[in-house]
């Protein structure tokens, strides 16, 4: 079992050099656990970074039956935001500009790839 | 966990006649760079270096160093699969 | 300047390696240009992908981090690289292996091509 506290702490591995935010959401888009400068930032990067991978999750279903969204990156003026899926639950980290978007893919995958593995086991044994 | 990264251009940069220095990730999306190169440049670079590959297919023998000479630079480019490093000397 | 144009957008999915379409529409989907590879679904020509993107781009722009320019969403087996060219939006379908930088880059050329489309536009509807 991966402790809440435990969770918080990988997260916050990946909130250096200029990124700003780190979450974890459930599949509602509610912030399971984040690291973020503030609560209400992280509500609001929580209610869209989901909202944009639903809409894109489902084009991507109407164009191409069997392929399923892996990864969104969200280029903004003052940021960019990274989305992946961990287990049923979206992994989201935001960052400042000056963040290259190769590194900032590089340690969602990371952190997705870390929190995997407990997460799946959790998934497994609350299915039997 | 960007510092493995940090520390390879930091020690590249560091050399005398290295004037800037960057890492393309497989996608050639910009992993790092410091210098005079651009961060921008990233995507083309790794182009550069998986379109020199493409030109051989020989899977024994290491990835080709792409090297550009202009009047005042020489640029150094390879691709090891996954990243593409570029040096501007 | 239509044919040059034409041409250019046609040159470009031999230019870039896996490169399947490149479409200019405006919000509503309706397409301005386009070029498309024989082997790619037609699906990618239906509005829902820029009306799509126009909305999330619009929620995107509400993260606190000023304007959003693009969103690149990496699906299996394809990329779709999407870029805000008020008013017009700009899409690019790849392979997923291709590369994601150039096709970024491809995006910033494109803003040009975009504005000189845009501006096109707008001198029609005044001269109607």
């Amino acid at each position: 079992m991966l402790k809440p506290k435990a969770i918080s702490q990988v997260l916050k591995q990946a909130t250096t050099g200029g990124v700003k935010a780190t979450l974890l959401l459930n599949s509602e888009g509610s912030p399971l656990a984040f690291i973020s400068d503030s609560d209400r930032d992280a509500r609001v990067y929580a209610a869209i970074a989901s909202n944009i991978w639903s809409t894109f999750e489902k084009n991507g279903k109407n164009l191409m039956r069997d392929d399923n969204l892996k990864f969104l990156l969200v280029e903004c003026e003052k940021g960019n935001v990274a989305i992946t899926t961990v287990s049923n639950m979206l992994l989201c980290l935001v960052a400042k500009p000056e963040v290259e978007l190769g590194i900032l893919k590089a340690k969602t995958d990371a952190l997705a790839r870390h929190l995997e593995e407990p997460f799946q086991r959790m998934t497994t044994y609350t299915q039997t | 966990m960007e510092s493995a990264v940090v520390s390879v251009l930091d020690s590249l940069i560091k050399s005398e006649e290295v004037k800037g220095v960057l890492i393309a990730d497989e996608h050639g999306l910009c992993l790092g760079a410091k210098g005079i190169v651009n961060p921008n440049s990233a995507g083309f670079i790794s182009a550069i270096a998986t379109h020199a590959k493409s030109l051989h297919d020989d899977p024994n023998i290491q990835a080709p160093i792409i090297k550009i000479e202009t009047e005042k630079l020489t640029i150094l480019i390879q691709n090891n699969g996954n990243y593409t490093l570029a040096v501007f000397k | 300047m239509g044919e040059e144009l034409q041409t250019y957008f046609n040159k470009l999915l031999t230019r870039i390696d896996g490169l399947k379409a490149v479409t200019v529409t405006d919000g509503d989907g309706v397409i301005l240009i386009k070029s498309v590879s024989n082997d790619v679904s037609p699906r990618v020509l239906e509005p829902a992908l820029s009306t799509t993107f126009s909305v999330v781009s619009d929620q995107a722009s509400k993260l606190g981090l000023k304007k959003n320019k693009s969103i690149v969403s990496l699906f299996g087996l394809f990329q779709i690289v999407q870029f805000n060219h008020t008013p017009l939006i700009t899409t690019l379908v790849a392979d997923s292996g291709s590369n994601t930088g150039v096709l970024l880059d491809l995006g910033n050329e494109l803003k040009e091509v975009t504005d000189i489309i845009a501006s096109a536009l707008s001198e029609r509807q005044v001269i109607v």
